[in-house]
């Protein structure tokens, strides 16, 4: 099977590639949840599936394949959003106090913990750069930043963040 | 830089679900080579049945006359009713359109109703935006949109992201268009009408030709220093004469609506033009002389914020050569109460404001994600509104919040297509 816009590449390497790097994506961006199959899942069918649009000429294959996570991940968290009862709060506070030592040891958990207060633009950059494996000048077109922006924010990100690590 | 304690966060996906994932995307593949017989087969069904269709009303035409039956009581073909429903864009709520006939309903799935429409406006057309989405709960009960306003190009890279829909004071740039269709976002586009504003007199009055630097010079607050340009002093123009040496000696004396549409247009229209053009002499940007100096009206005698309501023509006519603000459609409603325009250039006519050579006017388009369509009940909801006479038409809600619909045959066409338009391929008509 071969990835027809992409000229010669071969779909098993870049499915081979491009699989851990779109799954650790959403480990990272949705701090490890367990929809992060389902959404790689959705990821890579919607890419087969729109494959005929893809133009060499206009982005790297890396790039619109990203771009159709980054979009999966928005519609997710949009998808996501419920409005809870107030009750329900209350439930959820009590929950995360009470968790298990599996949970506590887990670094995902902790990376999440210390993203949370982070804005979704550093959030975002973190996935790409550390989930995704992409370097800043692939991350760049992705955010609409500079090559150097992207690395100035990320330099800082990872200096707070492995100051509370 | 440190940053080893991220890298060591990776892991590989489980090799079940990798395999898993492997063996579906085959199989859609198998499909999508399987798709292209059971789309010859599905023409061959149609086809089919279009001709025994054919066959069956040629032989009902037949038997009519056997039976005496009167040509003009016989029904009417069952193609023309068909004809006849595709003019009309379907609604959400399937109720009677312009044309008056019933169309398919709009299937809303009621869960997907909690996802609120993300709405991205220009601060110009935001009081059309606003008005198009105080709309959406006569259809049902939808999530709280979420309303940004955007100039310039954020808009548009808003439109390539996560916007539903864009309302925007102009068309989308090549360039954005091609940065959309780049990241395989399919847009669709409508034209909702014009934004205009009007600088208008008394009928007795004598015509000007006022630029907007004029305009500029006369009404702002703060004006470039003559003797050293560089600095703004307090606008020390009495007289039109005073603003240009070509002018005559009438006082300076503009009315302008305190507050509202009209305003807005005003500013955006005729003062920004202006003060671009009086204040980027020398390199500089208007901006940086401070914020809000483009905006700003002087508040003595000269320019006089008022409430425009039926005294208007009185304030007007009462004394020679006082000018007004007035946006287009009240202008048009009032062309006989009032004078000409006094901004130089052609007259303001809809035809003017549709080939764009009247200056203080701007197009209004909205653009959307086809594929947002799909899935937003609340986004697809507005856009089936952008195409009602209730809110674009001639009577419609939309110009109270001074839009100037389109002429009736552009109209008509944007109603009768197919209810979503294509995606734009380019901006070539």
């Amino acid at each position: 099977m071969h990835w027809p816009s992409t000229g010669d590449a071969d779909w098993e390497a870049l499915y081979a590639d491009h699989l851990p790097r779109i799954y650790n994506y959403f480990r990272f961006r949705l701090a490890g949840e367990a929809d992060v199959e389902d959404l790689t899942a959705r990821t890579f069918e919607k890419a087969w599936s729109a494959r005929s649009r893809y133009r060499r000429d206009l982005a790297g294959f890396s790039t619109w394949l990203y771009r159709i996570a980054q979009n999966v991940c928005v519609d997710h968290l949009r998808s996501r959003r419920t409005h809870a009862p107030l009750d329900a709060a209350a439930e959820v506070a009590a929950e995360r106090t009470l968790e298990t030592d599996e949970e506590r040891r887990s670094d995902l958990t902790r990376l999440a913990a210390l993203t949370a207060a982070l804005p979704g633009r550093e959030r975002e950059l973190i996935a790409l750069r550390y989930g995704a494996g992409l370097s800043n000048r692939a991350i760049a077109p992705l955010v609409g930043l500079s090559e150097s922006n992207v690395g100035t924010i990320l330099h800082r990100t990872v200096q707070a963040l492995r100051s509370q690590w | 830089m440190n940053d080893e304690f991220l890298h060591a966060l990776r892991r590989n996906p489980p090799p079940r679900f990798a395999t898993e994932l492997k063996r579906r995307l085959d199989r859609q593949s198998a499909r999508s080579r399987r798709l292209p017989i059971m789309r010859m087969m599905a023409g061959v069904l149609l086809i089919g049945g279009v001709a025994m269709a054919t066959a069956l009303l040629f032989r009902d035409r037949q038997e009519l006359p056997s039976k005496d039956v009167p040509m003009a009581q016989a029904p009417a073909p069952k193609a023309a009713a068909r004809a006849e429903q595709r003019t009309s864009a379907p609604r959400p709520d399937g109720r009677v359109t312009g044309n008056g006939s019933v169309t398919s309903q709009v299937p809303a799935d009621e869960a997907s109703k909690d996802i609120p429409v993300a709405l991205v406006t220009s601060s110009l057309a935001q009081p059309l935006a606003q008005a198009l989405l105080e709309r959406l709960p006569k259809y049902g009960y939808f999530a709280q949109p979420r309303v940004a306003t955007m100039d310039g190009d954020g808009a548009f890279d808003a439109l390539c992201g996560n916007a539903d829909l864009v309302v925007a004071s102009r068309r989308i740039s090549d360039a954005a268009l091609a940065r959309c269709r780049k990241w395989g976002i399919d847009v669709v586009e409508w034209k909702l009408g014009y934004q205009a504003v009007v600088l208008a007199a008394g009928p007795a009055s004598d015509p000007l030709a006022l630029t907007p630097r004029d305009v500029f010079l006369a009404l702002a607050q703060r004006i470039p220093d003559p003797a050293d340009p560089a600095h703004l002093i307090d606008n020390p123009n009495e007289t039109w004469h005073d603003v240009d040496a070509r002018f005559d000696r009438r006082s300076i004396e503009v009315l302008v609506p305190w507050e509202g549409t009209s305003r807005s247009l005003f500013l955006q229209l005729v003062m920004v033009p202006g003060c671009e053009a009086t204040l980027s002499r020398g390199g500089r940007r208007p901006y940086a002389y401070g914020y809000d100096v483009c905006r700003q009206l002087r508040s003595d005698d000269h320019s006089r914020d008022v409430d425009l309501g039926n005294p208007l023509f009185a304030q007007v006519a009462s004394v020679p050569n006082r000018l007004v603000v007035v946006d287009y459609s009240f202008y048009a409603a009032h062309r006989r109460e009032l004078g000409g325009t006094m901004l130089e250039g052609p007259a303001p006519t809809l035809a003017t404001l549709t080939d764009g050579t009247y200056p203080a006017a701007r197009p209004v388009y909205v653009y959307a994600q086809k594929s947002h369509l799909d899935w937003n009940p609340a986004a697809r909801t507005l856009a089936f509104e952008l195409t009602d006479e209730d809110a674009v038409g001639p009577q419609g809600y939309l110009l109270r919040q001074g839009l100037v619909p389109l002429e009736a045959i552009p109209r008509y066409m944007q109603r009768t297509r197919p209810p979503l338009p294509s995606p734009l391929e380019s901006l070539q008509p």
